[in-house]
């Protein structure tokens, strides 16, 4: 009877340690691979125009959202994001909610067969933790429109940097517009625009919609246009064929370009009331790369204002990506990043994004351009394109 | 004696083995066709880049067991389920040993499919974790402050953040690497205090 009574004992104690042992096995948690942009996310949506709809958003969440939409389109990736009342590929909603613990969530449509989408994606914004921050509120709409376009977050910081990318988790007041890594991630899943006779245009509900042409009452700046301008006199700005655009009321844009270095000149992208731009009534807001630095610059009265975005001079033929965002009636933004890096390293931020605080009304015309500001014309220039939408994967020449 | 003593070894290696093949301990697996689909959601967070952040928006910080789910909510949008959550130590917060709590988290489980945070994936039963917590009185659940960035895991009696779970929370500016829970008490009150 004792022998019974071991036999059985053991044989329970056999069975719990192995059925314990299993269980553990079977639960141990599979760590992802690294991950970068977007290689869990292979789709893209089924045409290069994706509709997005306001479900739920409030009204200043429409106004910002639309800004963060305006920026996704700026960045000549081969899509436009279109308003629709009709079925969204993309559902914005908004929300407010303290039992959560995100200002943000998005996601893409969750059928993803053969490389298309099916369904549709979401962006979410929470009110809770956004308050009125019209920055955080953009940043945060732009960051979840990545999402439901299919970019995973960023993980610059695995690589040291310091997230500098729409794409980094935390969203915040100075990253409102997509950056270098985010448009060279965009790019690279939808690639890139190639026309050059395609055009937004601001629509009388504030929306931007994609006409197809350029004749429409209020264009906008070309969805893809290359300017490589060699204009080499004091104080030129070379502005483009389509050099106009009148912004509405809350309108927005994001200009880019790719500038080598030289340490001779200045190099100057923005945007002007006036072609003349000694004209002190003119109004402008604009990128600069300078010996002695990179700089936001903004007119104020009859002069300008410089706000540092980094203090070390260039260095001579590295090639700079410089962003300039421009916003009616709100701060500009200025980034600057060095035009390296590879899908799975990220370019070098260079210095911290400036701010510029005055906000002005661009409703009227709008010049865009670039120049070159020397003081000699024999003295050699820097090699630049200006590109509203910049083609991130292969060089200009 | 022998014959007892082989007898009970075979019967404990068929065991062991049925139980490692899920045969009579477990359901047999499900074929990829009828396992739950995985869909992707990401959220954006407000940064907490300092203990100081996560304390000042702490109403307990605390460290416990997950006990399992209370309830799931996967109608709308927004899925998120709710877990019964057992209080074993207080670092800060009018909370007290024993004390079972209810912890949300955006995500949720059904027979049909997964939606999950990547890098704030959701709590299993018996999961131990120290979180900086904060009460949604309106809802009467306790969330994680930041998600992730409020969320430590406790394994082997050594704290972590969550950064060492999962790589897609690499992201996380506090760290935490293997010190005990009392080491990591420690900080969060010392800098609580000053």
């Amino acid at each position: 009877m004792r022998y019974h009574s071991l036999v059985l004992a053991v044989i329970l104690l056999f069975a719990t340690l192995s059925t314990g042992i299993a269980s553990l096995v079977s639960s141990a948690r599979v760590a992802d691979a690294y991950i970068l942009w977007s290689p869990n996310e292979t789709c893209v949506y089924p045409s290069s125009t994706i509709t997005w709809k306001n479900v739920s958003l409030t009204s200043q969440h429409l106004t910002d959202t639309r800004i963060a939409i305006a920026f996704w389109n700026d960045i000549g990736a081969n899509f436009f994001l279109d308003a629709t009342t009709g079925t969204g590929n993309i559902n914005y909603y908004s929300v407010d909610r303290s039992d959560v613990d995100w200002a943000g969530l998005g996601a893409p449509p969750g059928n993803c067969s053969g490389g298309v989408y099916s369904g549709s994606g979401s962006a979410t914004l929470n009110s809770y933790y956004l308050g009125s921050n019209r920055d955080l509120i953009q940043a945060t709409a732009g960051h979840e429109t990545g999402h439901a376009l299919g970019l995973e977050h960023t993980q610059s910081a695995l690589q040291g940097a310091s997230g500098r990318e729409l794409m980094w988790p935390i969203v915040g007041t100075s990253i409102i517009a997509p950056t270098l890594d985010d448009i060279r991630a965009v790019q690279t899943k939808y690639g890139t625009r190639t026309s050059t006779s395609q055009c937004n245009e601001w629509n009388t509900n504030g929306d931007v919609t994609y006409t197809g042409t350029c004749s429409g009452t209020n264009p906008a700046l070309p969805m893809t246009e290359k300017v490589t301008t060699s204009a080499s006199n004091s104080k030129a700005v070379a502005t483009t064929s389509s050099s106009t655009t009148s912004l509405p009321s809350n309108g927005a844009f994001v200009m880019t370009a790719i500038v080598k270095a030289n340490t001779v000149n200045k190099f100057i992208m923005g945007a002007f009331t006036n072609t003349d731009i000694s004209n002190t009534l003119n109004r402008f807001m604009a990128i600069e790369m300078s010996s002695d630095g990179f700089y936001l610059m903004s007119s104020s009265g009859s002069g300008y204002v410089r706000t540092q975005i980094h203090s070390s001079a260039p260095t001579v033929g590295q090639e700079y990506f410089l962003e300039l965002v421009i916003r009616d009636g709100q701060s500009s933004r200025g980034y600057v990043f060095k035009n390296n890096g590879s899908a799975t390293d990220p370019p070098d931020s260079v210095g911290s994004v400036a701010t510029n605080t005055a906000a002005m009304a661009w409703s009227t015309s709008v010049y865009y351009g670039s120049g070159v500001w020397q003081t000699s014309a024999a003295q050699p220039k820097p090699d630049y394109t200006i590109s509203k939408y910049y083609n991130l994967l292969r060089s200009y020449t | 004696m022998k014959t007892v003593v082989i007898l009970v070894s075979a019967i404990g290696a068929l065991t062991t083995a049925l139980a490692f093949s899920g045969g009579f301990l477990q359901a047999p697996e499900k074929s990829l066709a009828d396992q739950p689909k995985k869909e992707s959601i990401h959220a954006s967070y407000i940064g907490y880049t300092t203990f100081d952040n996560l304390i000042g928006n702490s109403t307990a910080i605390v460290a416990g067991e997950t006990l399992g789910i209370k309830a799931v909510d996967d109608e709308g949008n927004i899925p998120t389920t709710d877990f019964d959550f057992r209080i074993d130590n207080v670092i800060q917060g009018n909370l007290k040993a024993g004390d079972i709590i209810t912890i949300r988290q955006t995500g949720a489980e059904t027979a049909e499919k997964i939606a999950e945070l990547d890098d704030n994936p959701l709590l299993r039963k018996g999961e131990t974790v120290l979180g900086f917590l904060r009460y949604a009185e309106e809802h009467g659940v306790y969330v994680f402050v930041g998600g992730p960035q409020g969320r430590f895991e406790i394994q082997n009696g050594l704290v972590n953040s969550m950064d060492k779970v999962v790589p897609e929370a690499a992201w996380v500016p506090i760290k935490a690497d293997n010190q005990t829970v009392a080491e990591f008490a420690k900080v969060v009150q010392s800098e609580a205090r000053s």
